[in-house]
């Protein structure tokens, strides 16, 4: 199967991008749940960059690529003895749509910051906190609705 | 006689030589130009404004020498056609019946 | 004689503006005398002596005004050319007294620059000292440069306004055979002309940018207007002029290619194929370029229809691969900046997947600078693709000696290209370098340059720095860092300089295997994978680029000796 068939049998790009800021308000909603008191920086998530796609899509024509985020995350801090209770209520929701992989990049007292990935796409959810909070989806490849 | 209109004509392009000379003669051309050079101390271009402005008021002088002269002559001609008539007929050719004018 | 910078300091654009709008009038009242001269004329039959003598002064008188207007036409046109140049004059002296007053430099009468300030601290290695001290060099040469180019500015315009000047002397702007005054001003007004002053040849960054700020806003759009060439590639040049000029030339390009590929089709379609037709051949060669340049375009184009893309480099020179640098986000204003120097095989046909990897990566950054609180800040990342990355099988012979050559040359260019994002802003931002592969190579020795102004470097995939001592590179103490992969064979050649792996006085980053759930989730594998998507690298190379460096994942992936016959990319013909 060729690349471009491989993209065609994803969701298109739109229908992924209203999955995913569907997943984002999920989350934002579990951590606040988790975690109260964040300050987001914007009231609904939105796209936050749009680019070409990484290899090997970066060959397939029109093949679009996007990240999202709320503002730029949260002022305000999950604290140590709520964050691990946080990821596993984020997992719940996020195991659901395929993020499946999780790494920790930092998990220090005052300091954290776990990658779930979607090995089927590559997508991932980055959460993160330390002086501010973050909460990052780096979406995967996908062709545009035809005629977009 | 019979030559008026020509005559006229002579008086009334002298006269817009003398018009062009009073307005030419009171050009600011050259002191519109030395107001730069005070704005590029140093320069080159600073002292050659001085000498283009100098060279611009000599040939004003010389073309209002040149367009009084110029008016002169007309008026000189015209005065001797009012009183000669056969200078003035020698000097307008009679317009062709086909020829403008 | 050469201007001084006490004279050119206290010139004035302002006499100009005064003086341009009083020979607007000047010359309207000479060139409305048109109506006296044609009444002047006296009557059409007037034969004689006395009349053929009206009609020479008439001629005369006619020819003189016509260039007198002509002449004052001449000097309205130089002076509100040489106006619009002094504005630029006075603002390069504006920027360099200011960039001399906010880096605690003096600037003296005859335009000597002199560092009064001085290093202000002590500090703990001699290495950062000297880093320091150079840092104050660049200051002070780029406070030069500013100056240099305000005086070369206004010699420029002293010698363009001094060449109209002596034409109006010498009469030679007009010669009396125009057909009327209002001819007379055109033909006057096109003597008047000064010359566009071009970037200074063969000049530093920090020349370019001073030659920049010596121009008029005015003066600036006819350079984007009518030479894009001249600044598009230029270092020392805002970037956002550089994307503009490179945009009009990439659609220009463009255009001509598909024209002239168009061409080429209906050419071959037209010929016998005939293999030994030198022609035929010729015209197939140069239909293969055309190829490669459009696939360079498309990807351009492409890439730059994604919002926050610049074109920063646009470079199809005959005789070798296309180069280009993308950027995503503002580098002339972006608090941290990240430039990404890819490595073997790259082109800029296939470089769309980095600059996806570098949009990431500024999201990835922006991340982490929230994520220690700081919602404000900028950031900019830049793939620069600025010379001639090996490729399998044609450059890369397997001579290290020609392979380190590329590699020292676009090091230079990418000491420059830092150098020019540091000299066109008013501010330096936080910079950091990252390179991979064979570009961690290149710079390498990019970063052996003084004064580029990187404040920090992340080197993955490296086969050596072009240096083994960690001291060569001029950035401060402890701010290199190195991460490699396990497998990684380019990394472990150790071709130019020791193995970083095992260099003195680096840091090194994680590449993977922070695991839970039991199992090995991120790591990445292979050379060419350190950028995929949900990799520690990326997350240590945010830390890294939002300064935060301390959040980085730390390790040292060395020891792994797999044969390397089993890397699918290794080349056959290598051997084995």
């Amino acid at each position: 199967m060729d690349l471009r068939e491989q993209l065609a049998q994803r969701p298109t790009f739109e229908e992924a991008e209203k999955g995913y800021l569907a997943l984002l308000v999920e989350l934002r909603d579990t951590i606040d749940a988790q975690a109260p008191g964040l300050e987001w920086q914007a009231d609904a998530p939105s796209q936050r960059s749009r680019s070409v796609c990484s290899a090997p899509f970066d060959t397939v024509e029109g093949a679009e690529n996007a990240n999202y985020s709320i503002g730029r995350g949260a002022k305000g801090v999950v604290p140590d003895e709520r964050w691990q209770a946080t990821v596993d209520a984020m997992l719940v929701p996020l195991r659901e749509q395929g993020f499946s992989e999780v790494t920790v990049l930092q998990d220090e007292p005052g300091a954290h910051q776990v990658s779930v990935g979607d090995p089927a796409t590559g997508a991932r959810v980055e959460f993160g906190t330390k002086a501010g909070t973050i909460l990052t989806l780096y979406g995967a490849c996908f062709l545009p609705a035809q005629g977009s | 006689m019979g030559y008026e209109v020509q005559i006229e004509d002579l008086r009334s392009s002298a006269q817009a030589a003398r018009d062009a000379l009073d307005v030419v003669e009171d050009t600011k051309a050259p002191d519109d130009l030395r107001g730069i050079a005070a704005a590029i101390p140093g320069a080159s271009a600073a002292s050659l404004v001085e000498t283009v402005a100098t060279g611009w008021e000599a040939d004003v002088r010389s073309w209002v020498r040149g367009a009084r002269r110029y008016a002169e002559g007309l008026e000189s001609a015209a005065t001797q056609y009012e009183t000669d008539d056969a200078a003035a007929r020698a000097a307008f050719t009679p317009a062709g019946p086909n020829q403008p004018r | 004689m050469s201007l001084t910078w006490g004279q050119v300091k206290q010139w004035r654009a302002a006499p100009f503006t005064t003086a341009e709008e009083a020979l607007t009038t000047s010359r309207r009242t000479l060139t409305d005398r048109a109506d006296d001269l044609r009444t002047m004329a006296g009557p059409a039959r007037w034969t004689g002596s006395a009349a053929s003598t009206a009609s020479t002064r008439l001629r005369r008188v006619t020819d003189d005004l016509e260039i007198l207007v002509a002449e004052v036409s001449a000097a309205r046109r130089a002076v509100i050319e040489a106006g619009d140049a002094v504005t630029g004059v006075e603002h390069a002296v504006d920027a360099a007294v200011e960039y001399a007053s906010a880096h605690g430099l003096t600037i003296s009468a005859d335009g000597t620059v002199s560092d009064e300030a001085g290093l202000q601290m002590c500090y703990a290695t001699e290495h950062d000292e000297q880093v320091a001290r150079q840092e104050r060099q660049v200051l002070v040469d780029e406070c030069v440069a500013r100056v240099e180019q305000a005086l070369r500015k206004a010699n420029d315009v002293d010698v363009d306004l001094v060449a109209v000047l002596t034409s109006v002397r010498d009469g030679t702007i007009a010669d009396g055979s125009d057909l009327s005054l209002d001819e007379a001003a055109r033909d006057g007004d096109a003597a008047g002309h000064l010359s566009l002053l071009g970037p200074p040849s063969g000049g530093t960054p920090a020349d370019n940018t001073g030659w920049w700020e010596s121009l008029s806003p005015e003066e600036q759009q006819r350079v984007l207007d009518e030479h894009p060439d001249w600044v598009g590639n230029l270092d020392g040049i805002p970037m956002g002029v550089r994307d503009e000029a490179n945009r009009t030339r990439l659609e220009e390009t463009a255009t001509e290619l598909r024209d002239r590929q168009q061409d080429i089709e209906d050419e071959l379609a037209a010929m016998d194929p005939d293999p030994y037709d030198p022609e035929y051949l010729a015209l197939l060669a140069e239909a293969q370029t055309i190829r490669e340049q459009l696939g360079a375009i498309g990807t351009l184009e492409e890439t730059l229809d994604k919002p926050d893309t610049h074109l920063l480099v646009f470079d199809l020179t005959p005789g070798q691969r296309p180069q280009a640098a993308v950027s995503i986000g503002d580098v002339d204003t972006a608090d941290h900046v990240g430039v990404f120097t890819p490595g073997l095989t790259s082109t800029v046909e296939g470089m769309g997947g980095y600059v996806n990897d570098m949009a990431d990566l500024r999201d990835a950054t922006l991340d982490q600078l929230a994520r220690n609180g700081d919602f404000d800040s900028t950031v900019a990342t830049v793939v620069w693709l600025d010379y001639q990355a090996p490729q399998w099988g044609s450059t890369f012979s397997g001579d290290s000696v020609a392979l380190s050559g590329a590699a020292e040359d676009g090091g230079a260019s990418l000491a420059d290209f830092y150098r020019g994002i540091n000299s066109s802003r008013a501010t330096d931002p936080d910079l950091t370098a990252l390179g991979h592969s064979y570009g961690s190579t290149t710079t390498g020795y990019g970063l052996q340059h003084e004064g580029t102004g990187v404040d920090r470097a992340v080197f993955f995939g490296s086969p050596g720095l072009g240096t083994s001592d960690v001291d060569d590179l001029d950035i401060p103490s402890g701010s290199a860092y190195y991460a490699e992969a396990k497998w990684d064979g380019v990394g472990d050649l150790g071709r130019f300089g020791i193995d970083p792996s095992a260099m003195d006085g680096i840091n090194h980053l994680e590449t993977g295997d922070a695991t839970v759930d039991g199992q090995d989730y991120a790591g990445v594998s292979g050379h060419s994978s350190y950028l995929e998507q949900h990799s520690t690298s990326q997350y240590n190379m945010a830390t890294v680029v939002s300064g935060h460096p301390q959040d980085a994942v730390e390790g040292n992936n060395t020891g792994i000796t797999d044969d390397p016959r089993a890397w699918d990319w290794w080349p056959s013909w290598l051997g084995g």
